[in-house]
């Protein structure tokens, strides 16, 4: 496991406005919590940003360096971003202790997503449903990622969290059964006829509304009901 | 068939404003790919619809594609030719309320040339600037 450095400056003020000024200085405020105390930070933006760049969206332990001189290990707990600036606007350091079990979430990365079975064989279509799971481990065991190899799978078969690879000193804390990554079966195309018509609105199976309301069911009774109106 | 909810409260509600940025629904939660709104709108089931056929066509039904908004707001019209007065018209369409940062549709199953040429496709279809976003890009 490899160890970052950062950084950061202490800083008595919190708020808004403060935190306005210090994003305008080129600073990002952030919080330190864990191990019994909280204080409030701020990190430099471009090396943060550099450090994610190097991190490459694994798990890591970051060494912070305040000031004074002090140093404390951390994991990167939580960046908020603006969404449509795409800045940062804040982050959340959990101090973490040498030799001392924690838990945290880390990525599930495919590999050899092209030689799949399913797909190579059988046109399937790999469905990636869990892109990260929660561990617990030490400082020193904590991986980068967690590879899954897909090469195997086949159509209809999945790869549950009681399949992950099992790593020195890491204990998946996610429920066994939990589906990562499935092989779904390719959806049967329609006749097509005419390029412009051809593809009716209720053909498609495999979309999705992504958030789970009951609309969907017995919508033909409220469009007689909105037709009622006055005019 | 046309998204619409299966049953509200209200038939008719009032106009409202966009205002802000979108503080949820703003970043990829099931798929690899989508595309975010740059810019604020209201966006009819017809145009949603427009889009994720596009997006499945340019797909060849191979990928899996996420709808993350829903019309939940009515549209009232009232008819050509119509004097003033004598109540609101009667719901015409309805539009989901975009603000700057929605992710609008998710990709996944499919390549990242596949999945950025199915969401060009389905921003075409969409009144207003949208971008591309990936989870290799949040990092």
């Amino acid at each position: 496991m490899h160890t970052y450095s950062l950084n950061i400056f202490s800083r008595e003020k919190t708020g808004r406005g403060s935190a306005r000024r210090l994003r305008t200085a080129g600073r990002i405020p952030a919080a330190v919590y864990g191990r019994g105390n909280c204080r409030s930070i701020a990190v430099s933006a471009v090396d943060f940003r550099n450090l994610n760049r190097e991190i490459g969206g694994g798990a890591a332990v970051v060494e912070l360096k305040d000031e004074k001189g002090g140093t404390s290990l951390s994991l990167v707990q939580e960046i908020q971003r603006d969404a449509v600036k795409d800045t940062i606007n804040h982050i959340d350091f959990q101090e973490i202790e040498r030799g001392h079990e924690f838990n945290t979430r880390v990525r599930v990365t495919l590999v050899k997503e092209a030689d799949c079975v399913g797909v190579k064989n059988d046109g399937g279509v790999i469905d990636h449903q869990v892109y990260e799971v929660e561990i617990r481990c030490r400082p020193s065991k904590l991986p980068d990622h967690i590879p899954v190899d897909v090469s195997a799978l086949e159509i209809g078969e999945a790869i549950c969290i009681k399949d992950l690879p099992e790593l020195e000193a890491v204990e998946y804390l996610g429920e066994p059964d939990q589906v990562i990554v499935s092989c779904q079966p390719p959806t049967v195309a329609a006749e097509t006829t005419d390029d412009a018509e051809a593809v009716a609105a209720d053909e498609v199976p495999s979309t999705k509304v992504g958030r789970d309301d009951d609309e969907a069911a017995g919508a033909a009774d409220d469009s007689s009901g909105v037709a009622d109106g006055k005019s | 068939m046309a998204l619409l909810p299966s049953r509200t409260k209200y038939r008719k509600v009032h106009k409202g404003r966009i205002y802000g940025t979108a503080q949820k629904g703003n970043t990829l939660a099931f798929g690899e790919f989508g595309i975010q709104s740059l810019t604020r709108g209201r966006m009819t089931s017809q145009q949603i619809e427009a889009a994720r056929v596009a997006m499945t066509r340019s797909l060849k039904r191979k990928g899996k594609v996420w709808i993350r908004v829903f019309p939940h707001k009515p549209v009232t019209k009232k008819p050509a030719e119509t004097r003033m007065g004598k109540g609101k018209g009667s719901v015409e369409k309805w539009v989901a309320v975009i603000k700057p940062g929605t992710m609008l549709f998710e990709v996944a199953g499919c390549s990242a040339t596949a999945a950025r040429e199915a969401l060009r496709l389905a921003d075409t279809k969409l009144p207003f600037h949208c971008r591309f976003v990936s989870r290799e890009q949040e990092l």
